[in-house]
């Protein structure tokens, strides 16, 4: 189990183990109950791509959508398994979204439509393989991870023998999402009912303990119809 | 699950259901608020502290200097009205959620900050102003707290505005002081139209930097933004709101004018220099009467109370937005409790602080001054991306002319702010500078 912001900004390399760009979103289909991480968008500091069959011109800083069956982690990197200009440029499906740009930090409503606070972090997870949209994390533990201060969590944590906890609204609670509002309807009143509580230490040993060295990334994503997606939005 | 993609808002304001120009009136009636609110409170103590001075020291030679300002308040207010009419959300929200949370987070870190600064010093000038009359702080700053507390608490977002609407009107009593003061009326007209200004004093220079800085505070832009929003005003009605946005900055700067006027024809014509307000008060009564000494005074508590009102429930929307809190005057305490624990902590803490320790309130303005010229450009910067993206925008981001104005405001402003600073902490660079 990991926070999304742990992925972000990750550099990705080449085949031949160049760094090329880095980690910039992820994309989820929003119809799924526990989405799957479907796509990377990665900025390129330069690339030659192809666009609809045509091989467009070296462009820097660049955001192209790259499938996740073609980025793979090793020794934890994120490494492309395709050269970089034999790949297919994606776009994002009418019911995909981002996850930094369109989840992170939107507002929550409750069954009344009261806001009951933003999402500060998303919880991903690993299953059969894939990685997967565990739930929202609300506590205070995603926002001091956000602003970079683990190390006094930590310290607390050891110092005071008691774990920090975080609290996390799974996305199954999710009853509708609505993209332009920035707004995340779950399916309850009282969202204490819907939140979980995992200790900081369960998010930190599970952390070390993955350190996402073991997913095959380019094994996780098995489905992702590119030809659908090319003529998508 | 539900996935939406519309936007569209169809709830709006409830607007009465006349015609023609009763119609109209009456629409502007009903969406006139925000602006003039925000507008008449930028009159705050530190504003009336710095009118004062200004016409203390140097008579009517700056009242050129307010018709700039006003521009230049109406440009950066009205891109504020009109985020919060299509957006339906405060500045606090739209930061965050466009900008993240580290950003916001350090943002409203400095926007409480500064306002609980301002806060205090509200307070201060509530304890001034009343003192004039005889009646001690112990009795007018408690009242003052509850008064403020009172009101927010049982008043829902429409009795308060219109409560702040009646504050609004107490901002005449400048007007009458001024004309009090009788000044020399072609004097007041020609210093007004025709600029005049002396590089070489240094004084002067200070003065406007001054004068121009304090026009402009982060403040004003989450409050009328939140409050725009709570109003749900639609896009339909925004040429009401941009009416009360503009009007707004009118006012604010028609009493400052009068301010200048009242302590220009008395106190600088008999060369008695002041920098804090309620010491002007008191130096108009041998020239300008007891009346016009005690409107002055009046005018001050009002100035006090009034922001004493608008600064820490600013502060509470733009941090209960920023974190995604229930927030908004239309809600009781158990609907928004942490907007309104903020809000009584910033109104009954502020007047703690000027009833039980002897602060040094020139630092602490000092420090607040200092914060809103940090914060200032940062805030007018995010106000301009977020204007000119489409995706929240759609079709009334600005447009070039209003950008090129735009861009020209803010460097100006944020370049007289940084100035002004430097001016503040480093005197010495006046050498360079001028």
């Amino acid at each position: 189990m990991i926070f999304t912001k742990d992925i972000l900004s990750k550099p990705v390399y080449s085949k031949l183990d160049h760094p090329i760009g880095k980690v910039v979103d992820l994309s989820i289909a929003i119809y799924e109950r526990c989405p799957k991480i479907l796509g990377f968008l990665i900025e390129f500091s330069q690339i030659k791509y192809i666009d609809r069959k045509e091989l467009i011109e070296p462009a820097r800083n660049i955001r192209l959508m790259v499938g996740a069956k073609f980025v793979k982690l090793l020794s934890g990197k994120f490494k492309l398994t395709q050269k970089e200009e034999f790949l297919p440029v994606q776009y994002l499906h009418k019911k995909e979204i981002l996850i930094n740009k369109n989840i992170i930090d939107q507002t929550i409503l409750n069954l009344k439509k009261e806001a009951i606070g933003r999402v500060n972090d998303v919880v991903i997870f690993e299953e059969d393989g894939y990685l997967k949209l565990y739930g929202i994390s609300v506590g205070i533990v995603g926002l001091v991870s956000k602003l970079g201060l683990e190390i006094p969590i930590e310290l607390l944590d050891k110092g005071l023998g008691k774990s920090f906890l975080e609290s996390v609204i799974s996305w199954k609670y999710v009853k509708e999402y609505r993209l332009q509002k920035g707004e995340i309807v779950i399916n309850s009143i009282n969202p204490m009912q819907t939140e979980e509580k995992i200790s900081w230490n369960q998010i930190r040993s599970k952390k070390k303990k993955s350190k996402l060295k073991k997913p095959l990334i380019a094994n996780l994503i098995k489905f992702i119809h590119i030809g659908r997606r090319k003529n998508g939005k | 699950m539900k996935f939406f993609f519309s936007r569209v808002r169809t709830k709006g304001l409830k607007v009465p259901s006349l015609k023609g120009t009763w119609w109209k009136l009456g629409l502007f009636v009903a969406v006139m608020g925000p602006g003039i609110i925000t507008g008449n409170v930028d009159n705050d103590i530190g504003g009336i502290a710095t009118y004062s001075s200004a016409g203390a020291s140097y008579g009517f030679k700056l009242l050129w200097i307010l018709l700039l300002s006003t521009f230049s308040l109406a440009i950066v207010q009205e891109m504020t009205a009109r985020l919060g009419t299509i957006t339906g959300k405060g500045l606090g929200a739209l930061i965050r959620e466009n900008f993240g949370f580290r950003i916001t987070f350090y943002v409203l870190l400095a926007l409480l900050l500064t306002n609980f600064a301002n806060t205090i010093s509200e307070f201060a000038g509530i304890a001034a102003g009343t003192e004039i009359f005889g009646i001690s702080r112990f009795w007018s700053v408690p009242i003052a707290a509850l008064f403020i507390w009172f009101f927010s608490m049982r008043g829902n977002y429409r009795t308060i505005e219109k409560l702040l609407l009646i504050f609004c009107l107490f901002y005449v009593a400048y007007i009458f002081a001024g004309f009090l003061a009788k000044p020399v009326w072609s004097d007041v007209i020609t210093s007004t139209l025709i600029p005049s200004f002396d590089l070489k004093d240094i004084g002067l220079v200070t003065m406007t930097i001054t004068i121009i800085g304090t026009t402009i505070a982060p403040w004003m832009q989450f409050y009328q933004q939140s409050t725009v929003a709570e109003k749900h005003i639609l896009i339909k009605q925004y040429k009401y709101e941009k009416l009360d946005t503009y009007l707004g900055s009118f006012l604010t700067n028609f009493v400052a004018f009068f301010i200048i006027v009242a302590t220009g024809a008395t106190l600088y014509k008999n060369g008695i220099r002041v920098t804090e307000a309620s010491d002007a008060a008191r130096a108009l009564v041998p020239f300008a009467g007891k009346f016009a000494s005690s409107l002055f005074a009046i005018g001050l508590i009002n100035a006090g109370v009034m922001a004493g009102f608008v600064l820490p429930i600013s502060t509470a929307y733009s941090i209960s937005e920023g974190f995604g809190w229930q927030n908004g005057m239309g809600k009781k305490f158990k609907e928004a409790p942490r907007f309104y624990a903020l809000f009584t902590i910033l109104v009954f803490v502020s007047a703690l602080v000027i009833l039980f320790t002897k602060l040094n309130l020139i630092k602490v303005m000092l420090f607040s001054q200092t914060l809103n010229g940090i914060l200032l450009p940062v805030i007018l910067f995010f106000m301009l991306k977020l204007i000119n993206d489409e995706s929240i925008m759609g079709s009334h981001i600005n447009t070039k002319y209003q950008n090129f104005v735009t861009i020209i405001t803010i460097v100006s402003v944020s370049f007289l702010t940084i100035l002004m600073l430097l001016l503040t902490f480093w005197p010495a660079i006046k050498v360079f500078i001028l």
